[in-house]
């Protein structure tokens, strides 16, 4: 009840943001540009706004947490020999995704494992189940409940509704290409994971005995 | 961008802090991240990756196989590297193409192995720790090819 009311009926929308981009973008070049000239603190705030897009890229694959720290890395490392040769600077989080994809897929059928499928309703699995021991970590009560519900969803709807909430630009193109999903389906794949997940908050609150809402 | 806190906004905030909590972005991938602007090799010429046995669909990378193959290009010198693994341990086997001699230092974010290729350009390297790793060849041209981060 309390993830419920938080959000209201704006989570279900198929609103356009996604499509409308961000003022963040022309910032994007500059910081590139100030990177390449060797500026620390604009790196740093790359490193800061993207780390957890590619992390989430990364999280969608059945890599164990070592081998995705790896992965994670070497990204960043490839990105500091490659970010001359940009073409467009301000779609650095599409190249980061695709770049952290290429790369998970690289180490998987590397490592002599099963060779995974690129469709993403079966490579899904090391998204992070909902158990008991990682609900200690949310201090809030709604946030428990987000959590249960989020690991509730198929793994499909929690790698798409992690990547966008990790992906400043808010960008399909970018979505399309960290998760290899036409960029025509991102728009109702979303529509249909944030309905399923306010139906858990609702179920979960009800289950729950209904309590008032303290917010 | 909207500066109402209330729905779809407020949503990706609390599913940010939620992942953030729950599953964080690991302590040494943000400092190597931060640190890899140093790593930057500006007089270098790059040899980029251009061929991986690992996404080579048609061939099936065992443990018992000969391992991976890896070949790296640049305008001058190609580097072939076969990849292959016990444990945590790589061992690198590689071949310089055209064969000459070199310094071959097998860098990754948290130390370097030199070793010499001899005269046919071959080197090998081992036991190297997983992870990220390029390597620098140095020629007695004295110039220096770096190739690509790769994960192994």
């Amino acid at each position: 009840m309390l993830a419920v009311g938080r959000y209201g009926a704006a989570v279900q929308t198929d609103d356009v943001d996604g499509l409308t981009g961000r003022a963040t973008s022309a910032a994007v070049s500059d910081l590139v540009d100030r990177a390449l000239n060797g500026d620390e603190a604009a790196w740093n705030e790359i490193v800061d706004r993207y780390a957890g897009l590619v992390w989430s890229v990364v999280r969608g694959f059945r890599l164990d947490h070592a081998a995705a720290s790896d992965v994670a890395q070497t990204v960043w490392l490839r990105l500091v020999q490659g970010m001359d040769t940009l073409r467009d600077p301000n779609r650095l989080a599409g190249w980061l995704a695709t770049t952290a994809r290429r790369e998970c897929l690289r180490t998987l059928r590397g490592a002599g494992r099963e060779l995974p499928s690129d469709d993403l309703l079966d490579r899904a699995g090391s998204a992070p189940a909902a158990t008991a021991p990682e609900q200690h970590l949310l201090r809030e009560e709604y946030q428990r409940e987000l959590w249960r519900a989020v690991a509730s969803l198929p793994d499909r709807c929690q790698i798409l509704l992690r990547t966008m909430a990790y992906d400043p630009d808010h960008s399909y193109a970018q979505i399309s290409a960290a998760l290899a999903m036409p960029v025509g389906s991102i728009g109702p794949t979303r529509a249909r994971c944030l309905t399923k997940l306010r139906e858990l908050l609702e179920r979960g609150a009800t289950s729950q005995g209904g309590r008032l809402d303290d917010h | 961008m909207t500066t109402d806190p209330s729905g779809d906004e407020r949503l990706w905030a609390d599913l940010r802090l939620v992942f953030d909590a729950v599953d964080p972005v690991p302590a040494d991938v943000l400092a190597v991240a931060r640190g890899a602007l140093a790593l930057r090799t500006l007089d270098a010429e790059l040899a980029r990756l251009v061929a991986d046995s690992a996404l080579d669909l048609l061939v099936s990378v065992r443990d018992d196989g000969p391992g991976r193959l890896v070949t790296f290009e640049s305008d001058t010198l190609t580097i072939e590297v076969q990849v292959s693994h016990t444990g945590a341990h790589r061992h690198l086997v590689g071949q310089l193409v055209p064969p000459t001699p070199a310094r071959v230092t097998v860098e990754s974010p948290s130390g370097s192995i030199e070793v010499d290729a001899d005269e046919l350009g071959r080197f090998s390297a081992s036991p190297v720790p997983a992870g990220p790793v390029r390597l620098a060849c140095l020629r007695s041209s004295e110039q220096v090819t770096v190739t690509s981060w790769l994960t192994i």
